[in-house]
């Protein structure tokens, strides 16, 4: 009896709130990609700048150099060492006491972008030290700079042993952007609490929203195996 | 052409050369030999600056290498590298890895870089494999397409680092014959090698060395029959039993 009451609540909240329901797993995505994909832009630029051995003799340039680099390291240094629930209220607030008016879907896209690109940045840094250091000397002494060698050579080679791990960082964030709820962002999390405290039904407005999340979770990471290994059967088969 | 002046290189706190004077011309092939970790491969890399000198200048057609990116970039074209480990940029196509360097640094035409990168690699006996993706080619064939990209920037002079040594022995033959059909085009090169035969082939000029420092250094390939200095005997020997 009283299972029967308890799915035929659950099914009862789903019909009459799916679309609150499906707005916030769009929110979701939408933070899990975005901040996925710009957090690799951004952290493409970081990896670059934290790999560079400062060999030029032109002073002002090295000490270019080098403020880069301890800004990079600062960076990944303080969006790895602190919840990035603390990330999206530091930065939500100080833009309002600054006098930025900002949307919290912009503030939390682009602490989730931030935030990605810092893990990010030591996946990519690990996968470029990881190439034969001779595929840069090769770029090289064809006369390309260095640049062009990373660009060209580097980078290619890189990402492609690094989609497992980009793959991982997106589905990291799916889950994870439940916490950008804290600011006030309409996604899968906070949907869940708005419907749960509208009928005080929270049991059944969380598990409605944890079979959306492992739904989505489990899409995710079926594409990036097929991604990852072209036919996915074919390895399941020589798994003991 | 080349001018290397007082070099001297410091890794960590070994001297792994020392005193380095020398000067390589035009259409000159040196070759250099020396035992294991005595500097060769040090050496090669100075000149086109993979390795920074400790101390001493390395002169390029008269001008000073600058220890900036602009200069660098402009030696390197001009001095290219040929790597023991081959070095083919594993994601490019053989033609690609061809054509790379002209498109990007001599900033050629595609149609333009793909004719004279065709031409190299039918010179190596590669053209067939144009398509083939380089992890794809054995050894032999993988340092005949590193020399075609070698060609294809036209340089002024080539620098071989143990070019064979990482060969299987089926193998070596014909990257020395390859080796030998481009020194017989009057190119400038320097080239470290093992293989004495082939060193007795192109050599206009023989270089040994021992801990970091040149021993002796020869007009031809007098030094194989007649070595100055008792190292040289030594090494010499070493190598032909
Ligand atoms: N990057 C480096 N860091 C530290 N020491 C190095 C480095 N590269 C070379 N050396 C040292 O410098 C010395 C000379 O090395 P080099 O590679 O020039 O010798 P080689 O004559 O080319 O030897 P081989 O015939 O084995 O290639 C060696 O003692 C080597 O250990
Ligand atoms: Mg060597």
């Amino acid at each position: 009896m009283f299972l029967a009451s308890f799915f035929s609540n659950i099914v009862t909240m789903f019909q009459n709130n799916y679309d609150l329901f499906f707005y916030g797993l769009r929110m979701t995505l939408i933070l899990a990609f975005v901040g996925t994909g710009v957090g690799l832009l951004i952290a493409l630029v970081l990896a670059y700048v934290k790999v560079q051995e400062i060999t030029t003799s032109q002073r002002f340039k090295a000490f270019l150099q080098r403020i880069l680099q301890g800004f990079a390291y600062g960076y990944v240094g303080f969006f790895r060492g602190t919840p990035m629930i603390v990330q999206a209220m530091l930065f939500y607030y100080g833009m309002q006491r600054m006098g930025f008016d900002i949307r919290v879907l912009t503030a939390g896209l682009i602490v989730v972008s931030l935030n990605t690109a810092a893990y990010l940045t030591e996946v990519i840094r690990s996968g470029l030290n990881s190439l034969d250091k001779g595929q840069k000397e090769a770029g090289l002494s064809l006369g390309l700079s260095m640049r062009q060698v990373y660009i060209l050579i580097l980078y290619p080679q890189a990402l492609k042993n690094m989609i497992p791990a980009i793959g991982n960082e997106l589905v990291v964030n799916i889950k994870d952007t439940a916490v950008l709820s804290v600011i006030g962002v309409s996604e899968l999390f906070y949907m869940g609490r708005r419907v749960g405290s509208a009928s005080y039904l929270f049991t059944e407005a969380f598990i409605i929203v944890s079979v959306m999340y492992l739904v989505i979770v489990s899409i995710a990471m079926t594409m990036l195996h097929r991604l990852g290994n072209g036919n996915p059967r074919k390895r399941e088969r020589v798994m003991p | 052409m080349i001018e290397l002046k007082n070099i001297e290189k410091v890794f960590d706190d070994t001297v792994v050369l020392k005193n380095i004077n020398v000067t390589f011309k035009k259409g000159e092939v040196t070759v250099i030999i020396g035992p294991s970790g005595s500097g060769k491969s040090t050496l090669l890399r100075t000149i086109n600056w993979l390795e920074k000198p400790t101390q001493g200048d390395v002169y390029f057609e008269k001008e000073r290498v600058q220890n900036q990116a602009s200069s660098l970039e402009t030696l390197r074209t001009q001095a290219t590298m040929v790597f023991q480990a081959f070095h083919l940029f594993n994601h490019l196509t053989v033609l690609k890895n061809c054509t790379l360097g002209p498109i990007k640094v001599l900033k050629q035409a595609r149609h333009v870089a793909e004719a004279y990168a065709l031409e190299q690699l039918k010179k190596v006996g590669m053209d067939a494999y144009k398509d083939r993706l380089v992890n794809t080619l054995s050894g032999g064939q993988k340092q005949r397409v590193a020399i075609a990209r070698a060609l294809t920037m036209a340089p002024k002079v080539i620098l071989f680092d143990e070019p064979t040594s990482a060969l299987d022995i089926e193998m070596v033959q014909e990257v020395v014959e390859t080796i030998k059909h481009v020194a017989s085009e009057g190119l400038t090169m320097v080239l470290v090698t093992h293989e004495i035969e082939l060193a007795k082939a192109i050599a206009d000029r023989v270089i040994f060395m021992d801990q970091g420092e040149i021993v002796e250094d020869r007009k031809n390939t007098d030094i194989f029959t007649q070595p100055k200095m008792e190292r040289t005997k030594q090494f010499l020997q070493k190598i032909t039993h």
